[in-house]
């Protein structure tokens, strides 16, 4: 599909994302096997690494989601969908990205009050790392942010594709 | 009606979660249907960690919290955590209205949330084991047991044992699980959670109080007319008895029905709180310190009055 | 009626093709904003939901699989079964079942369940002449076994809103687990029977079977590591889904001797592609469920039930019904937070047993995986077969059925749920 530099270049940033978030699974099960091993190995056991954790779950699905959008891998209904044909499949398809840009917007904008309040009100993890709140959202508002971005491509790139073949 | 939408932590069965829809239908009373309370226990509209960000941010009107869970958010919230400092029946029935409560009533404010009701929950705790029972200081050392966070925690650690906190409803696979090897809970949580189960041996002793604290959204609080807001403050002074009351009744029972389960159960005599005291209050104390600051130490103050 | 109107919202959002957490996110900041005129929930919903230690289990169970299935661990599991039973008429599906049933033994996770199965078993079964929506129906129903033989991060969470015991609870999924996965590959044996063009695998006699076995061996001894590590009291759930993981690399850079470094970077990048279109879903799923609690829909659909005053037979059969039309729109995790506070005074006022209940329940969270518009395991079908998910959907219409015969079994004989804990001397 046709696509713009811009669109080039957000998608280069969402696979660099993936990537990142490819390197945090690895770094996971690292995090898991060393609690294991610290505690029954050295008989110290970690109380950081469960809350940790948490905070991975959150930075690998949202650095991943604009990467799965890029690859066009988030599931769907296409019941229908994948039933239509001409203006009517591009327009879905259009549709579709500029819902997905809409949900990530709203997670986005939210996020970012999100990591204001923690900042404004000084909110740190309950548990043993005692991290400031805002870090870890700050992963969920990047991802969501970059979501945003690539939708909104994808969605341009449908419009332009479609005047294209007309 | 002006909607008052609670969240809370607790099950149905729990016998706070049963103050708190008692403490809800006195609201509503009270202030003659002015106000529509509408409970959601067991997490299911907020998770425990977000309610209050949630009730700050308005995005719902009133939460439940322990105190622990404040953590290096208010650290000073910890106070009725300090080994064998806030257990005595008394010193709970006066909680309500005392200058300590306003003082921390005050902190929250900073954080964005308004209290209304103290619901204290424990004043008996149970160290569960399996094997060997945990009496003496010396049977701590090396000890996996369940912690409640960095500050209540260093009492445990000064005995060489390792504390790791979890929430309530993960001690029972931590437990079966090996994760840790002690349990640390209110003695009436160790009947409903069925501790009996993974454990044989408990000691029971009045090692700390914890308490769930209602608080709601300030700008909520103020749009409230006087008497909905005379409904709120005089349902959380009959409900702060209500729990103590509640909490002695499920503590009371707990020992014989641990004891009916196969637990061997021991009842911590003075000498072997003293004991325990002498190690863990000093650790406690200084964590305390360092993570409270000055506002610590003037609640501590405010706390020996009680 | 208004339960009706956002079911309708919902699912117009989903046909029209959009990606199906975009669907579930936008019904729920339409819910939010006409009930609340707020939005400022969406990202500590989504936090709270995704900030979760024990969610780490299933990225370790699917990173496991890739892991199991890039190094051909797995295709010697299926090949095993498939020795052993394959030469029978239809025993090919039943191989297959077999394999779910023991990998759901592993797994605490019927999507990954489905996941692990399912790469190596489509291509195998369509090789064999089966209808590709024939091959898709009996993984997608197959794989749902993951959640309710244990281990099962839904029983666990069932246990913990109920206080029941999570050991009862294991115990209790394993013999209607063993009986759903025996109906299952009853009607693939059935069905064959009305198949044209269906080959069957030839019978390689005993000493190859044995071969077979031998090679087998490193996935066979996958499920007493997992499960054992957790019955044992040696590991969590998420802990041996990372030990588990751990073995499965051992095996396939020491064993198998075909996993490297560039394919941990391949297989780690396909675990976040899993991952986060799972979890997406889960934290709209969150975020829908959040945006119903706030308008008390799921409380006022309960409460007219119980208003009605019902027997406990006709209790659970309404609250069964009214999961199973949840369990069309919601996943899981949701379903258990959002009904189970709810009905469990009334279980306890009629006197149900919890872990009767809790089984009833896991079957019923089984069907609304398989379950249109929204059924997991559908996805995961799709996404792995890259398939049209009306195919899929439309395999798994007799599983439907026949799980819903396996509820009304464990409904009519509470034992076959209730006699493994009380044996084990779990008082009920
Ligand atoms: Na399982
Ligand atoms: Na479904």
């Amino acid at each position: 599909m046709a696509s713009s530099f811009l669109g080039k270049a957000m998608g280069m940033v969402a696979l660099a994302a993936g990537i990142l978030s490819a390197f945090l699974v690895i770094f996971t099960l690292a995090l898991t096997g060393y609690s294991v091993f610290q505690r029954y190995v050295l008989g110290t056991p970690l109380t950081w690494t469960d809350e940790l954790s948490g905070f991975l779950v959150v930075a690998i699905v949202m650095l991943g989601a604009a990467d799965i959008l890029r690859r066009g891998e988030h599931i769907s209904v296409d019941l229908l969908s994948s039933k239509a044909k001409g203006g009517l499949a591009l327009g879905l398809k259009f549709w579709g990205f500029l819902a997905t840009a809409f949900v990530a917007g709203v997670m986005c904008l939210s996020a970012v009050e999100a990591v204001q309040f923690s900042i404004d009100f000084e909110v740190f993890s309950d548990g043993y790392l005692e991290a400031p709140l805002w870090i870890p959202q700050s992963t969920l508002l990047v991802g969501s942010g970059l979501l945003c971005l690539i939708a909104l491509v994808k969605a341009f790139d449908v419009l332009r594709g479609g005047r294209k073949k007309q | 009606a002006t909607e008052m939408r609670c969240s809370h932590q607790l099950p149905p069965a729990h016998h706070i979660a049963q103050v708190i829809d008692r403490w809800a239908a006195e609201i509503e009373t009270l202030s003659e249907g002015e106000i529509d309370v509408q409970v959601f226990g067991t997490n299911s509209l907020t998770n425990a960690k977000q309610n209050a960000t949630a009730v700050a941010k308005g995005s719902i009107d009133c939460a439940f919290s322990i105190n622990p869970q404040w953590g290096k958010t208010l650290p000073i919230m910890n106070v009725t955590l300090g080994p064998f400092a806030v257990s005595r029946l008394d010193a709970l029935k006066a909680w309500e209205g005392s200058e300590a409560a306003a003082f921390l009533e005050e902190k929250l404010l900073t954080k964005g949330v308004k209290n209304v009701v103290w619901m204290f929950t424990t004043r008996s705790t149970a160290i569960t084991s399996s094997g060997k029972p945990l009496i003496k200081p010396e049977d701590f050392e090396g000890v996996k047991i369940r912690g409640l966070g960095p500050v209540p925690d260093s009492g445990f650690v000064a005995m060489g044992a390792a504390p790791s906190a979890m929430s309530g409803s993960k001690v029972y696979q931590a437990l079966s699980t090996g994760v840790i090897d002690a349990g640390l809970t209110d003695i009436s949580a160790a009947v409903t959670r069925k501790y009996f189960e993974v454990q044989d041996h408990v000691t029971v002793l009045p090692l700390f109080s914890v308490y769930f604290h209602g608080y709601v959204n300030p700008k909520w609080y103020d749009g409230l007319s006087d008497k909905g807001k005379q409904a709120v403050q005089e349902a959380g002074r009959k409900a702060a008895a209500w729990a103590i009351e509640a909490s002695e009744e499920s503590a009371a029972s707990a020992p014989d029905e641990l004891a009916k389960a196969g637990m061997k159960v021991h009842m911590a005599t003075d000498e072997e709180i003293e004991a325990l005291k002498a190690y863990m209050s000093p650790a406690f104390d200084k964590a305390f310190g360092e993570a409270s600051g000055e506002d610590g130490k003037k609640l501590l103050e405010l706390i020996s009055k009680l | 009626m208004t339960t009706l109107l956002i079911m309708g919202l919902l699912i117009a959002l989903l046909l029209s093709g959009m990606p199906i957490f975009a669907g579930l996110g936008l019904a729920s900041i339409a819910i939010m904003l006409v009930a609340e005129g707020s939005i400022t929930s969406v990202a500590d919903t989504v936090f709270a939901k995704l900030d979760n230690g024990l969610l780490t289990a299933i990225p370790m169970f699917a990173f496991m699989a890739h892991v199991m299935i890039k190094s051909r661990v797995v295709d010697d599991l299926y090949e095993a079964a498939n020795a052993l039973v394959g030469h029978f008429k239809g025993g090919l599906g039943v191989a297959t079942v077999l394999s779910c049933t023991i990998f759901a033994a592993i797994s605490g996770s019927s999507v990954a369940t489905a996941l692990t199965i399912g790469s190596s078993a489509i291509p195998q079964m369509q090789r064999f002449g089966y209808r590709p929506r024939d091959a898709y129906g009996v993984i997608a129903a197959g794989g749902t076994l993951g959640i309710l033989i244990p281990p099962s991060g839904p029983l666990i969470l069932y246990a913990i809103v109920t206080e029941t015991s999570i050991g009862a609870l294991f115990l209790a999924g394993f013999i209607p687990g063993i009986m759903i996965a025996l109906i299952f590959a009853g009607y693939c044996v059935f069905q064959a029977y009305f198949r044209k063009g269906l080959t069957d695998s030839e019978w390689i006699g005993w000493m190859n079977c044995v071969k077979a076995l031998r090679k087998s061996v490193w996935s066979l001894l996958m499920p007493p590591l997992v499960l054992g590590g957790i019955y044992a009291g040696i590991f969590t759930a998420s802990e041996a889904a990372s030990i588990g993981c751990i073995y499965a690399l051992l095996v396939g850079s020491l064993v198998y001797r075909n996993f490297g470094l560039k394919e941990l970077g391949q297989t780690a990048y396909e675990t976040v592609r899993t991952t986060a279109m799972l979890f997406m879903i889960l934290a709209a799923a969150a975020m829908f469920g959040h945006a119903v609690t706030i308008i008390r829909l799921p409380i006022e659909l309960m409460e007219y039930v119980t208003a009605i005053g019902l027997s406990q037979l006709g209790f659970i059969l309404v609250v069964m019904l009214v999961i199973f039309i949840l369990g069309m729109f919601l996943e899981t995790i949701s379903i258990i937070l959002i009904t189970t506070p709810i009905v469990l005074p009334v279980l306890m006022q009629l006197d149900v047993n919890l872990i009767w209940y809790g089984i009833l329940l896991m079957i019923n969270l089984e069907l609304a995986l398989i379950t249109p518009p929204v059924g997991m395991n559908l996805f995961v079908i799709k996404g792995i077969a890259n398939a049209p998910l009306w195919e899929v959907i439309r395999g798994s219409v007799p599983y439907v059925l026949l799980m819903i015969l396996g509820l009304f079994l464990v409904l009519a004989f509470p034992g076959l749920a209730l006699w493994l804990p009380e044996l084990a001397g779990f008082g009920l």
